[in-house]
């Protein structure tokens, strides 16, 4: 099993920086021309320059690109200078195929943030594993295409990745889980009941986790996360149901070090998904490994919007009682 | 004129214990790092104008040594040059950040009063086991003629069954300069982690600043094995050096943690220990996480501070001020203070250490 390395922060960036764009998963040509040209104008509005990795648009059949191709720009990204941070374009199925051509001594030298989310779990847990550099699970470029509902995002990234103090990471006020990206002016905002608790307690940890699946995936695997002293993130999209999740966090409880996982936090789950919190608390209470163990629901993390950001190999606070929960990002 | 005698000499000494016999002075806290620096700086110019190549430091968590949990001296990085034979002529010279962590299985222990901290900087060199005689008289010449110490303020401590040791000494010192068997044989011997490899030292001690005995500030070890010698190791210590010529209260002075004074002395170099060395790992990116033996010895560190910060009264806006007035002045202006962090993960131990006792 890996052993925990020693933490790498990559230097915070600040408006101006130099942002990368890649594609690890699917390709930057799956992004309509307008979603495309109105992001890069958001992005830099904002206050970042942007550049593009060489082989961002190609696009096979599964709408990726070539192992080559990703990982020649994922190199670049790490090696260029210039090149403050990274954004992922959008999620996938694929960026677990790169994990055994990934360089980890450039990126080991080279630290710098790179932000994504969804199918990115796999290289960001890997990244963290064989480097000890935190990774940010959070907007992808194609993210910042959003034109309403994107605030508390942006807030989060900034605490996230421009800032260095520790801060608690607070509810959205509102969520949505509309296609966004198809209809930007007539968009479904849901108050937020705030974060639920299903179990109580109170933990400090290395933050380790992301997209279940991806995560799961990895099991086995020299990319596994160690799991002692963690506080496990939580999230899935559109493709899971209940009884699926159900598997997922068997699985994961099944891990010989699971026994070292501090406290869980749970992504809020898109409609489509059909999870409520009534069930997902039955899934809980089936496992005797979680009873001690606090668990936090409902959070701004995952496939619907605003999201959060989640400092993969950074740590986390976590307090949980009946009347609230605190989650304070404290290392990221 | 009727030549004094060396125990003459420390009776007079004795009766002149309010003077430093080096002429120095104690110096403060905000002068400790620049005399650190100093005395590395020296070290690297005397043995650099040798012609010995110098070897970058590495962290103490690197794992670079697999025999020990963290870097306790320069010799776990040079190991390779003189397994492999390789050492260049004339040798190889070092400065490196140390941790040896005997002290925390105690630290709770109100009888425990340690005498080192677990931190500690340390200056190293190797030579050729050809070049034995030579590197022994290049470290003499260190104290003696790079830092001006009198050679009667010099002690050599060895053993009568090292006879090439003593022999080289004899060529250099007086007798009244020997300490010859006055401690058991396992303090003239040295483990270094591989099979068949062992060292024989001698060690060098200088006066105390009040003339009264003597006080071990490094080593001089001809590694070896059954059919040959390997190299001599020359190890040093600046802080315990600085302590003996400057009459500090504590080699921790050279590493001061500001802000401390007052509290209870039973408690306040064993703070002072917890805090220089959890800043100096946490500095390097380890985590009081996980069941790494290193992870957990930090996590040890770290329950030391809360411990030591509710027996000393230390309020919780206090001791934020201290670790990172610590660290900035140690560390000088970097990026990032650890501190922050650090004090959340006290927080957060402290509360557990109240809830379920100390498991320190």
């Amino acid at each position: 099993m890996s052993e925990i390395k020693n933490i790498i922060k990559p230097r915070k960036i600040t408006k101006g920086a130099h942002i990368r764009i890649i594609a690890p998963a699917r390709s930057m040509g799956i992004l309509s021309q307008d979603l495309k040209k109105s992001t890069i104008e958001r992005v830099e509005k904002f206050g970042f320059k942007l550049s593009f990795g060489k082989h961002i648009d190609e696009k096979d059949d599964f709408n990726s690109s070539s192992i080559n191709s990703r990982i020649e720009d994922l190199h670049d990204a790490f090696s260029d200078g210039n090149v403050d941070a990274i954004l992922t374009v959008i999620g996938g199925y694929n960026s677990n195929q790169l994990l055994d051509y990934i360089d980890y001594d450039l990126i080991k030298k080279n630290p710098k943030i790179i932000c994504g989310f969804s199918d990115i779990t796999a290289i960001a847990n890997a990244i963290t594993v064989k480097t000890g550099m935190v990774i940010y699970l959070g907007p992808h470029f194609s993210s910042w295409g959003m034109e309403q509902g994107f605030e508390y995002s942006i807030e989060n990234f900034t605490n996230c990745c421009m800032k260095e103090a520790s801060y608690s990471l607070l509810p959205s006020n509102s969520w949505s889980d509309d296609p966004w990206y198809i209809d930007q002016k007539n968009r479904e905002f849901v108050t937020n009941n705030g974060y639920q608790v299903l179990n109580p307690g109170h933990a400090l940890g290395r933050i380790v986790g992301g997209h279940v699946r991806c995560l799961n995936a990895l099991q086995g695997t020299g990319y596994w996360p160690v799991l002692d002293d963690s506080i496990l993130i939580l999230e899935e999209d559109a493709e899971i149901n209940p009884a699926l999740f159900d598997r997922q966090l068997q699985s994961l409880i099944h891990q010989s070090d699971f026994k070292g996982v501090r406290g869980i936090l749970i992504g809020r789950f898109q409609k489509e998904t059909t999870m409520t919190i009534d069930l997902l608390k039955k899934i809980v209470e089936t496992k005797k490994e979680l009873r001690d163990i606090p668990i936090i629901a409902n959070v701004d993390i995952g496939h619907t919007t605003p999201q959060a950001t989640m400092p993969i190999g950074g740590s986390m606070e976590i307090e949980a009682d009946s009347n609230k929960a605190k989650i304070i990002i404290i290392e990221h | 004129m009727e030549k004094i005698s060396f125990n003459q000499l420390e009776n007079l000494e004795e009766r002149e214990s309010t003077h430093n016999v080096y002429g120095k002075e104690k110096f403060s806290a905000e002068d400790a790092k620049k005399h650190v620096e100093t005395i590395i700086n020296d070290f690297g110019d005397h043995f650099g104008s040798l012609g010995y190549r110098e070897e970058e430091p590495v962290l103490i968590s690197s794992g670079v040594d697999s025999t020990v949990r963290f870097v306790g001296s320069p010799i776990s990085v040079l190991k390779p040059y003189f397994i492999e034979g390789k050492i260049p002529n004339p040798g190889i010279f070092m400065h490196q950040d140390c941790i040896r962590t005997k002290n925390i299985n105690k630290l709770l222990d109100d009888d425990f009063n340690p005498a080192w901290g677990s931190y500690f900087p340390n200056m190293g060199a190797i030579t050729g086991p050809e070049r034995i005689h030579e590197g022994c008289m290049e470290a003499f010449d260190f104290f003696e003629k790079k830092l001006s110490v009198s050679k009667k303020n010099i002690l050599i401590r060895v053993s009568s069954t090292d006879q090439d040791l003593l022999g080289i000494c004899r060529k250099r010192f007086e007798e009244n300069n020997l300490e010859i068997d006055k401690k058991s044989l396992s303090y003239y011997r040295h483990k270094l982690g591989i099979d068949g490899v062992w060292g024989r030292n001698c060690n060098i001690a200088l006066r105390n600043f009040d003339g009264n005995g003597f006080s071990d500030v490094g080593n001089l070890i001809i590694i070896e094995n059954e059919s040959s010698q390997l190299c001599l190791e020359i190890s040093i210590g600046p802080s315990t050096s600085l302590k003996q010529m400057h009459g500090l209260d504590h080699v921790q002075d050279c590493t001061p943690v500001v802000g401390l004074e007052l509290i209870d002395k039973k408690y306040r170099r064993k703070l002072e220990d917890a805090i220089v060395t959890s800043t100096v790992l946490f500095r390097e990116g380890l985590r009081p996480f996980g069941q790494n033996a290193r992870n957990r010895i930090l996590k040890k560190y770290i329950k030391a501070i809360s411990y030591f910060r509710i027996k000393c009264d230390l309020t919780t806006d206090e001791l934020p001020i201290v670790i990172s007035n610590f660290e900035k002045r140690e560390f000088g202006e970097v990026d990032e203070l650890v501190s922050p962090v650090m004090v959340e993960f006290i927080k957060f131990f402290e509360k557990d250490l109240l809830n379920k006792g100390s498991d320190v």
